[in-house]
């Protein structure tokens, strides 16, 4: 199983390197949305809390530029069926599931050295907000994968992703900006139970979204 | 029939113990006796719900077509109850805090819930037609049910929050008096019968469309 995991990985990296979709829509979108903020509000924002939202909201939605494109690519190019001839479903899911966890963690990383770089914001709590981006993230990526397969079945490319996973992620995506919030602050805190529940939320979508792939995923 | 006319029984009593028997709340008062609408229509709104998502394992574990049609009827009644959840509360809101929305925690939960019902028909709308469609429906009602208590009972907790404490809390303990409990029960039994009416209404009138379909 590991072995045909990393080769759908491989081959699911090879793709991306020829393509670069992924790369270019994430940079593309960060830095013009991190721009236009910038430009409409002279790079001041006063508020912790609107700085965290902002923040979110951008990682947000250049992850829903390219979450279900792994899926859609499959779709489009017919080569979903040979991938469910040769792999089990569930080999098909985690190798999405870790591609999409990559991705979401190189996206936040990436929007917070944009965000920080162009609009001046203090972070008090450097550590913490690294490990709440990469608990957020990883959050996303586990919640919204299998919807990505569902939209890209779904045959619907444009807003239907979106529709579809915002009701579901909001929960992380409010705990996710109330703490990133306070890495803005100079108030010493404990970000634990942020964190625990972005893992714990994670943790409980991605089992059963690793149940529920196989029922959708085949007959193509 | 013997259902109908038993709800039909209940909710009149309830409706005469909300207005004429118990007695108004201490400090809320009069606005007091919303709250025998509004805890049993949210009560309602996460049933449908809940329903919608077991009703759609039931369907991927056994694939009997009845299962989707009892999970779509419960999402149609379920959204139809979460609106008038957000009417009811944002009354009462008014009357209470002044405004009819105040992102408070538990209120914009149940917004949530709202959009999770919004979503799904967005979704049965693309996917009709589409043979796949029950299998692409079931799945995401039951994400969205899984992610459901982290939005309406996780999250609104971990933040301060205007509601009053929940009716039942986390020290375990009923923070209501003897005649509003009582009042609140009933209530929540004639919804409840209410729910469970209009469902096998539903279910009959998709049958029936089906049917039509067929002809």
């Amino acid at each position: 199983m590991i072995k045909a995991l990393w080769r759908n990985i491989q081959k699911d990296i090879l793709i991306e390197f020829r393509s670069r979709i992924i790369v270019s829509i994430v940079l593309s979108f960060s830095v013009i949305v991190t721009i236009s903020i910038g430009f409409a509000t002279g790079g001041i924002i006063n508020s912790p809390l609107l700085h965290a939202a902002i923040l979110w909201i951008i990682i947000f939605f250049s992850g829903m530029n390219t979450l279900s494109h792994v899926f859609f690519r499959e779709i489009e190019e017919s080569t979903a069926l040979f991938g469910v001839i040769h792999y089990p479903a569930v080999v098909i899911y985690l190798s999405k599931l870790l591609i999409n966890c990559c991705v979401m963690v190189v996206i936040a990383i990436m929007v917070i050295i944009i965000y920080v770089f162009v609009i001046s914001v203090s972070v008090y709590h450097g550590i913490y907000l690294i490990a709440i981006l990469i608990a957020g993230s990883l959050s996303l990526a586990f919640a919204t994968t299998v919807i990505g397969a569902i939209a890209a079945l779904a045959g619907a490319r444009g807003g239907l992703f979106t529709i579809l996973a915002f009701p579901v992620v909001l929960p992380l995506f409010t705990v996710a900006i109330q703490s990133t919030a306070r890495c803005f602050e100079q108030q010493v805190f404990s970000p634990l139970s942020a964190i625990i529940f972005l893992l714990a939320f994670s943790m409980v979508l991605g089992m059963v979204s690793y149940l529920l792939f196989p029922y959708i995923w085949r007959e193509f | 029939m013997i259902v109908i006319l038993l709800n039909g029984i209940v909710m009149m009593l309830s409706l005469y113990l909300i207005y004429i028997w118990v007695p108004p709340a201490a400090i809320l008062g009069e606005t007091s006796r919303i709250v025998y609408l509004h805890v049993p229509l949210a009560w309602v709104s996460c049933l449908a719900f809940a329903v919608a998502g077991i009703a759609s394992l039931s369907f991927l574990k056994k694939s009997k077509i009845n299962y989707i049609v009892y999970a779509r009827s419960s999402a149609h009644i379920g959204l139809f109850f979460s609106i008038l959840t957000v009417i009811t509360g944002s009354l009462w809101a008014k009357v209470m805090w002044g405004s009819y929305w105040n992102w408070d925690p538990r209120e914009t939960s149940i917004t949530l819930l709202l959009l999770l019902y919004i979503a799904y028909f967005s979704l049965q709308q693309i996917v009709s037609g589409n043979p796949k469609a029950p299998m692409l429906e079931s799945v995401y009602l039951i994400i969205a049910f899984v992610a459901s208590p982290f939005l309406i009972f996780v999250a609104p907790r971990l933040y301060p929050t205007l509601h009053p404490e929940p009716v039942i809390n986390a020290q375990g303990q009923l923070m209501l008096d003897t005649e509003m409990r009582l009042v609140l029960a009933i209530s929540l039994v004639s919804f409840t019968l209410l729910y469970y009416i209009l469902l096998g209404l539903w279910v009959r009138i998709y049958v029936l469309k089906s049917k039509l379909h067929e002809e």
